[in-house]
């Protein structure tokens, strides 16, 4: 007998990227779209009503933050695995990933092949894929030793939210002023948030604040 | 006319020093008979020439009686200039009624009334008695009858000194007061004053003069202290300090300076300016001085002005000058700063931010050219799964190859973007082949394309301490120079790579048949600045950059030019540790065993893949497995405490996922309490890694 298709539900707001997918899934005889979603802002209602295997979702959307979108899905539908397909491959965003109880992290231009098999892996096997693109920027770059500080990630894991809103909008080249004046707040509480970060970060000037900020995509998120 | 040889007259002189005026006074004493008419005193400056006869106030004339007198006369025409004769007329004159000893007295009298009108101070010692004038009674602080006699006046005024003053006095005393002695003397209220003295004796008398010059010495120490704090702050000041007369002549030139343009003051002094200024901006200097001379306006004046030096060894350097001329003595002070260091900052800043810039920009480009080359290929797959036809079947696998290319041109985008941030860059290794096969594309654009590229890189390099995105800055930064230096019409540009003799470094060059560079321009080609391209077009920062980027990470840059022929710059990086970090292994060359005994296939496949991006050989649980594992990473509720024990002390490293029990008391293990954590969980992977291969 054989096994009923992987059903995949696409999270992404490029149709054509979408369409082009789509299309060659059903190549495969064991997948299938289900769906597509331009945000992960009704995610959960229609995951609920199609019941997909598979969530193939991006990351830089407009709409909702896709991992806490992700963390509501598990809870209500954890039978559904969520596999994250990203243009960029970043530290926070893979731990965001994991910690939201995603199954698996590919990047864009990974081989169509190696998706579909990821694809496969996590549905029949339940297990967390990387693709070997990812796994080959994961690479450590360096020697930890005990007690010695911890890698990027777990600093950008330290900023509140807000202090990772003010941190985007500083990346977005937005001015202190500007930044206030979005979020409400005096040009002062901006500066006290700005001066946190770069101490949570352990970055001691601005221009370095920036290239940071472009390197973890938050620039552009 | 009566003269010196006159009998009748004594001629007496007195030296007289300090501030009263008169170098001498000179005093002629009736001699002559029993009978004297009157006592003449005359001053007069001896130091001048020809002499002048001065009023010595009302003492020009003084009589012990009343009777006529003929002060101008005497003063205008006559008088001691003319070898101490006494005014005409004078010697004529009687006065029968006064006998020698009156006369005497009367001549005492008149010493004392003399010197009573002195502005120095005075001592009028006649035998053993003493009498001060005004003045020295104001010096000393005594008034004349507390000092009368010589012995008192030693004693009171000198203390416990008094004997040795006094045996320094008798000796001046001897040598006829020829120089002046100074000495400290305590006055009545305790100060200590310094006094100078001179005196003259004659018969019986003596008359000292002093005066004091407590104030004066102070002065002159204060002048000398603040002297010397002025030379000391020179001396010690950060910045350059030169003096320059108004030709621009240097003056005085301290440390800083010295140290800054690699001159001793020796060789600068009595040089002009100028000198420390290279060609261009030299001549704009001497216009400048011209014009400050002229207007008394200078661009440097007061503020800080920022311009070109040159230092001994010909290296030009940024400035901050500041002129202020003291007008008085026709002088100006420069002060300088060296702001090379600043200006570097400033210029790297800015470059940052361009590259920042650029950055965002290809970022934003790498994520839309992915977003539309994943569809493009997964279509490109079903047209090839579809079957084509042989007539246009090589279209298709050139249009493949593009993708391909474009794909490649994404991923170098990427790799050009990642900033340094917080990783050592001398932690990083790259393998020059997996580099290339990703910035080729990229690296490629950044010649113009009629300049014939190639790229010969060598399968197999070891991989080499840089951080990948800083050697494409690098090789981006060589590969531009070298498009704007090779002809359009025969431009050839080659990268190329080999490993060294003695295997210690690979060998990137990038060499072109441009124009080449004087010896001149390669040996300053890294200096940050300098730029053989006109200002505004090149920040002279692209191979200094690149420099940069090779030193951080140990290596070397050499540069073979000639002109005409061309240029190679080599860039020599230094060979990674054969073991890197991601292939930890226990000195056997096979990666370290890890075991994984968790249940949840999803908690398992992430440690798996953390594992075997450390580093690690993972495996599932199995007996022999987990004897054999140098790391052990396992569920916390389904393990036996006493067999981690047995594991720990056999060297295993654990790692524990969920909150440990109660039960298993104190373990050496690593606990990740939250398996969902992959921040600590990675973190706790990788330490274990190092620990195991340290």
């Amino acid at each position: 007998m054989t096994k009923p298709p992987i059903r995949v539900l696409c999270v992404e707001d490029h149709a054509f990227l979408v369409d082009g997918l789509r299309a060659r899934f059903e190549i495969e005889a064991d997948i299938k779209c289900v769906g597509h979603l331009e945000s992960a802002e009704r995610l959960v209602a229609v995951a609920q009503e199609l019941r997909p295997d598979i969530v193939l979702m991006d990351i830089e959307m407009p709409g909702p933050d896709p991992f806490e979108t992700v963390v509501d899905l598990m809870r209500i539908l954890p039978s559904s695995r969520v596999v994250f397909l990203s243009a960029y491959i970043r530290d926070h965003y893979l731990s965001a990933a994991v910690n939201a109880g995603a199954f698996g992290y590919f990047s864009k231009s990974d081989e169509t092949d190696e998706i579909i098999e990821g694809i496969r892996t996590v549905a029949r096997r339940g297990v967390f894929v990387l693709s070997p693109k990812v796994k080959a920027r994961c690479t450590p770059t360096k020697r930890l030793k005990r007690g010695q500080v911890s890698p990027m990630t777990a600093k950008l894991d330290s900023l509140t939210p807000r202090e990772h809103e003010v941190l985007r909008m500083i990346g977005r080249g937005m001015t202190r002023t500007e930044i206030a004046e979005t979020l409400c707040r005096s040009v002062k509480t901006i500066d006290g948030h700005r001066e946190k970060i770069m101490n949570k970060l352990d970055i001691h000037d601005r221009g370095e604040l920036v290239r940071f900020t472009i390197r973890e995509g938050l620039a552009e998120a | 006319m009566a003269g010196p040889q006159n009998p009748q007259y004594q001629r007496l002189s007195i030296v007289v020093s300090g501030d009263c005026g008169y170098r001498d006074i000179t005093l002629f004493r009736w001699t002559g008979g029993g009978w004297i008419k009157k006592v003449f005193i005359w001053a007069y400056d001896s130091s001048r020439i020809p002499r002048q006869v001065r009023r010595l106030d009302e003492m020009e004339w003084m009589q012990l009686h009343d009777g006529p007198s003929h002060p101008d006369r005497s003063s205008k025409r006559d008088g001691p200039t003319r070898a101490g004769a006494p005014p005409e007329g004078v010697a004529a004159e009687r006065a029968p009624d006064v006998s020698v000893d009156e006369c005497d007295e009367a001549y005492t009298t008149l010493l004392r009334r003399m010197i009573e009108r002195l502005s120095s101070g005075a001592v009028f010692i006649e035998g053993d008695q003493l009498y001060m004038n005004a003045v020295a009674e104001e010096i000393t602080g005594y008034r004349s009858d507390e000092l009368g006699t010589v012995d008192e006046w030693f004693l009171v005024l000198f203390g416990n000194r008094h004997e040795k003053l006094r045996s320094q006095y008798e000796s001046h005393r001897q040598n006829g007061f020829d120089t002046r002695f100074t000495a400290i003397i305590e006055r009545k209220d305790g100060q200590e004053r310094r006094i100078a003295f001179t005196g003259s004796r004659w018969d019986s008398h003596e008359i000292w003069f002093f005066h004091d010059e407590t104030e004066l010495a102070q002065t002159a120490r204060a002048l000398r202290e603040s002297k010397l704090r002025l030379q000391a702050i020179v001396d010690t000041a950060v910045e350059g300090i030169i003096t320059i007369d108004h030709r621009g002549i240097m003056i005085s030139f301290n440390r800083a300076a010295a140290d800054i343009f690699g001159y001793t003051p020796a060789q600068v002094l009595g040089q002009n300016i100028s000198m420390l200024m290279p060609p261009p901006y030299r001549q704009e200097h001497n216009g400048s001085i011209e014009q400050y001379l002229r207007t008394g306006q200078s661009q440097a004046n007061g503020a800080g002005m920022e311009i070109t030096a040159q230092r001994k060894d010909g290296t030009h350097f940024p400035i901050e000058l500041a002129v202020s001329p003291i007008d008085h003595l026709q002088t100006s002070t420069c002060v300088l700063r060296d702001i090379s260091e600043r200006k570097e900052t400033e210029a790297r800043l800015m470059q940052a931010q361009r590259l920042s810039a650029i950055g965002t920009l290809a970022a934003g480009l790498g994520h839309d050219m992915n977003n539309i080359l994943l569809p493009v290929r997964a279509r490109l797959d079903l047209i090839d799964r579809a079957g084509l036809p042989e007539a246009v079947q090589e279209h298709f696998v050139e249009i493949r190859k593009s993708a391909k290319y474009l794909q490649n041109l994404a991923d170098g985008l990427h790799l050009l973007v990642m900033g340094s941030g917080d990783d050592g860059v001398a932690n990083e290794s790259t393998s020059l082949n997996d580099w290339w096969e990703q910035v080729h594309s990229l690296l490629g654009r950044a010649l113009p394309k009629s300049v014939h590229f190639t790229a010969s890189i060598p399968p197999d390099l070891p991989k080499i301490r840089v951080a990948p995105h800083q050697l494409t800055q690098a090789v981006l930064n060589l590969l531009v120079n070298s498009g704007k230096a090779v002809a359009p019409d025969d431009g050839r540009v080659e990268l190329w790579a080999n490993v060294d003799e003695d295997n210690q470094y690979v060998q990137l060059g990038v060499t072109d048949n441009g124009i080449g560079m004087t010896d001149e321009v390669r040996h300053r080609a890294i200096e940050p600045f300098f730029t053989t391209q006109s200002r505004g077009l090149g920040t002279g920062l692209g191979l200094s950059l690149v420099h940069g980027v090779v030193q951080s990470g140990g290596g070397k840059i050499d540069i073979k030019s000639e002109v005409g022929q061309g240029t190679t710059i080599l860039l020599r990086f230094p060979i990674a540790e054969q073991q890197s970090n991601s292939e930890p292994s226990q000195g056997t060359g096979s990666p370290p065993r890890a075991v994984i005994s968790v249940q949840d296939p999803r908690s398992g496949s992430i440690v798996e893949n953390l594992l075997s991006i450390a580093g690690f050989d993972a495996e599932p649980a199995g007996i022999e497995a987990i004897d054999r594992a140098a790391l052990w990473i396992i569920d916390a509720l389904d393990q036996d405490p006493g067999r981690v024990r047995e594991r720990l002390a056999e060297g295993c490293i654990v790692i524990v996922l969920g909150p440990l029990p109660p039960a298993w008391g104190e373990l050496d293990v690593h606990v990740v309490e939250n398996p969902n954590d992959f921040v600590k969980l990675r973190t706790a992977i990788e330490r274990a890694a190092n620990e195991v291969s340290p």
